[in-house]
C-alpha cells in the first residue's frame, strides 16, 4: 500500500474551525516511532490511531511497522482465553486485558486452536450443515464458516484427523490447496478419543494429545504419509494422571511436560528427517515456586488445560473451581489467572499486531493454521 | 610558500584553540546563541558529532536553521542535563557512537523534563531531536507523545496532531461498529 506522506514540505490544508491546536505537522518517521511506542497489551490505542486518518492507517497497516512493533513489544502478549465450560456446549472468552470479543460467547462450539489472530472453532450444529470449521476474529468480531478454499493467496495444508469409536479406528487426510484434494485416509487400527488440546507441528509431524483416560500421542506425518499412536515417557504413564502437555521446540524437538509432585517434569522426543524418532529423555525438574498458592501439584485434581508456546507458559486448573494458574515452565514461576471458575481447557488468544479494519485497509488474507483436529 | 606555511600553522592554531573549547555555540532560526557542552553534544546527536569531528563548528555561533530558539534551548538543556545525570567514568568511557540498546523507560528526570513542556513546545522538541539525530532525546519525546494518545478518542486525538479528519462518515460508522470494544469511553 502506498504511502501517503505527512511530511511538513507537503503540509496539509490549515484545519479547519473548531481545531484551534497550532501543532506542527509532524513527518512520517516522527508519527512512526510514536506509533511504535503505544503499548501492546493495551491493543485498543493501535485501533484508536488507525481510525484517526488514512495515512496513520496505512503507517499501521504496513508490514514493516508490524515487524518493528514485533521487535520493540517483544513476544504479542496474550489477551485473553478461550475455555469450555464443562457440561455446557459453550466455548467463552476470558480477557486478561481490557480487549473484550463483541461476542464473548459461542454455543455449541469446541475452540480448536488459536493463532495469527484468529480462532478455529468447531461447531457441531451449524446452521448450515452438522459440522462446520468457523474461524473467528475475535478482534473484528467476524467469522466465516472456512472451507480453507479460499483461505491465502499461498498455498496451504490442512490435516484432518479423527477417530470413529464403534470401527475402533483413527484416520488421517491432508488437504492441499494446490491439487484442490484430500489425499489418502492414513488409519490405524485403534481408537484414539482426541482431547481438544491444539496440535503441535515439529518437523512436518503433527502430534495430537488424547483424552485423560487413554493418556496416548497420535503422530500424523502428512508428508510419509503415515499415522501411528505412540506412549508417553512410563513414568509419566504412572505418576502424572496421564497428563501432560505437548510443545514445539526450535531444532525438532517435541517437549512434553507433566506435573509430578512440586516440580515440573520435561520430557524431550528428537523428531529427526523422515520422522525417525529417538525414544524420550528426561531433560529436567522445574520446582514450581507456589508457596503462597494452594495448587496441590499431583493431586489428580490439578492437571494442565492449557500451554502457550511463546511465552513458555502452561496453564493448570485449580481444584474447587478455583480458576486456573499459568507456569512458566522454565523458571517455574507462578502466577494466578483467574481465580473462579473450572476449566478443563484453555486456549491463549495472543494479539497478532495488526488492526483489522478489513472493510477499509483491504481485505487480509485469512491465515489459519494447518492443523484442524476433529474428534 | 612560505604564506602558505603561515597560513597553514595559523589554520592549526585555531583549530587547536577550537579543539581546546569545550563547549559549542550553536545559532537558532531566530539568530539567538546557545552554549552546549562539546562532549555531550557529540555523545547525544549524531549530527552535531559529525559536525564537531569534521569541524564545521562555527565559533561564531553553528546556524541550525531548522530550530527555533524555545526548542534549541530545550535541546541544549537537555545535553547539558544529560552529561550531569551521568557518572564521570561513564562520560570517559562513553563514545560519540549511538547508543542503539532497546528502548529503556524514561528516568524520572527525564520524565520531568518532558512534562513541563507545553504541547506545542513537546512537539518542535521532536522535530528537533529528530532532526539533531538525537534518539534519546527523541526517545523519550515520543514516548511523552504515545501517552498523551492514552485515553484519548480519534477525534482528540486528531486535535493533539492537527490532522484533518480524511475518513467518510459512512467509514467511520463501520469502525466503530467493528471494533466498538476498543472505543468505549474511559
Amino acid at each position: 500500500m502506498a504511502r501517503p506522506p505527512l511530511d511538513r514540505d507537503q503540509k496539509q490544508p490549515p484545519p479547519e474551525d473548531g481545531n484551534t491546536s497550532s501543532a506542527p505537522h509532524l513527518c512520517e518517521d516522527i508519527v512512526r516511532a510514536i506509533l511504535l511506542r503505544l503499548p501492546a497489551d493495551e491493543p485498543e490505542h493501535l485501533f484508536r490511531a488507525a481510525s484517526v486518518c488514512k495515512p496513520w492507517l496505512s503507517i499501521l497497516c504496513d508490514s514493516g511497522f508490524r515487524r518493528s512493533y514485533h521487535r520493540f513489544h517483544g513476544v504479542p502478549p496474550v489477551l485473553g482465553f478461550l475455555t469450555t465450560e464443562p457440561r455446557r456446549n459453550l466455548t467463552r472468552f476470558v480477557p486478561s486485558s481490557r480487549f473484550t470479543p463483541g461476542t464473548v460467547t459461542h454455543e455449541d462450539v469446541d475452540p480448536i486452536d488459536a493463532r495469527h489472530g484468529r480462532v478455529l472453532l468447531h461447531t457441531y450444529l451449524s446452521d448450515i450443515r452438522e459440522d462446520a470449521l468457523i474461524a473467528w476474529d475475535p478482534i473484528a468480531d467476524r467469522q466465516w464458516e472456512c472451507d480453507h478454499l479460499a483461505c491465502d493467496r499461498d498455498s496451504f495444508l490442512v490435516a484432518f484427523v479423527g477417530s470413529d469409536g464403534t470401527e475402533a479406528v483413527t484416520s488421517a487426510t491432508l488437504y492441499s490447496s494446490a491439487t484442490s484434494s484430500w489425499s489418502e485416509f492414513s488409519s490405524t487400527n485403534s481408537f484414539a478419543h482426541l482431547s481438544l488440546k491444539p496440535a503441535t507441528l515439529v518437523n512436518q509431524m503433527i502430534f495430537y494429545t488424547t483424552r485423560r483416560s487413554l493418556g496416548k500421542i497420535v503422530c500424523y506425518d502428512y508428508r510419509a504419509p503415515s499415522l501411528r499412536i505412540i506412549d508417553p515417557p512410563d513414568k509419566v504413564r504412572l505418576l502424572s494422571f496421564r497428563d501432560f502437555i505437548l510443545l514445539p521446540e526450535d531444532g525438532g524437538r517435541l517437549v512434553l511436560v507433566t506435573l509430578h509432585l512440586t516440580s515440573l517434569d520435561i520430557w524431550v522426543l528428537e523428531i529427526g528427517i523422515r520422522s525417525r524418532m529417538t525414544a524420550w529423555t528426561h531433560r529436567s525438574n522445574v520446582d514450581i515456586r507456589c508457596s503462597a498458592l494452594s495448587i496441590e501439584p499431583g493431586h489428580s485434581g490439578t492437571f494442565p488445560v492449557g500451554s502457550c508456546e511463546e511465552h513458555g507458559r502452561i496453564y493448570f486448573n485449580r481444584d474447587s473451581h478455583d480458576g486456573f494458574l499459568s507456569i512458566h515452565f522454565k523458571s517455574g514461576r507462578v502466577s494466578v489467572v483467574t481465580s473462579k471458575g473450572e476449566f478443563l481447557h484453555v486456549i491463549p488468544f495472543t494479539a497478532f499486531y495488526m488492526p483489522t479494519t478489513p472493510q477499509l485497509a483491504g481485505t487480509y488474507a485469512l491465515e489459519i493454521p494447518v492443523c484442524a483436529n476433529v474428534s | 610558500m612560505e604564506v602558505d606555511k603561515g597560513k597553514g600553522e595559523a589554520e592549526e592554531t585555531r583549530k587547536v584553540a577550537e579543539a581546546d573549547r569545550d563547549t559549542v555555540t550553536l545559532k537558532s532560526s531566530d539568530g539567538k546563541l546557545f552554549e552546549v557542552s562539546k562532549e555531550a553534544a557529540a555523545r547525544l546527536s549524531t549530527v552535531l558529532a559529525g559536525m564537531i569531528a569534521g569541524g564545521s563548528i562555527d565559533d561564531n555561533g553553528t546556524d541550525l536553521k531548522q530550530i527555533g530558539s524555545e526548542a534549541l534551548e530545550n535541546v541544549v538543556d537537555y545535553c547539558n542535563k544529560h552529561a550531569n545525570s551521568i557518572p564521570s567514568a561513564a562520560l570517559i568511557s562513553s563514545s560519540i557512537s549511538f547508543n542503539t540498546a532497546p528502548f529503556k523507560e524514561p528516568e524520572e528526570w527525564e520524565r520531568k523534563f518532558v512534562d513541563r513542556l507545553s504541547h506545542d513546545a513537546l512537539f518542535d522538541l521532536v522535530e528537533a531531536a529528530n532532526f539533531l539525530g538525537m534518539e534519546r532525546l527523541l526517545d523519550v519525546t515520543c514516548h511523552k507523545i504515545s501517552e498523551m494518545m492514552k485515553g484519548k478518542s480519534p477525534d482528540q486525538i486528531r486535535e493533539v496532531f492537527n490532522i484533518k479528519n480524511d475518513y467518510t462518515k459512512e467509514e467511520l460508522e463501520e469502525i466503530r461498529q467493528e471494533l466498538a470494544w476498543a472505543f468505549y469511553d474511559d
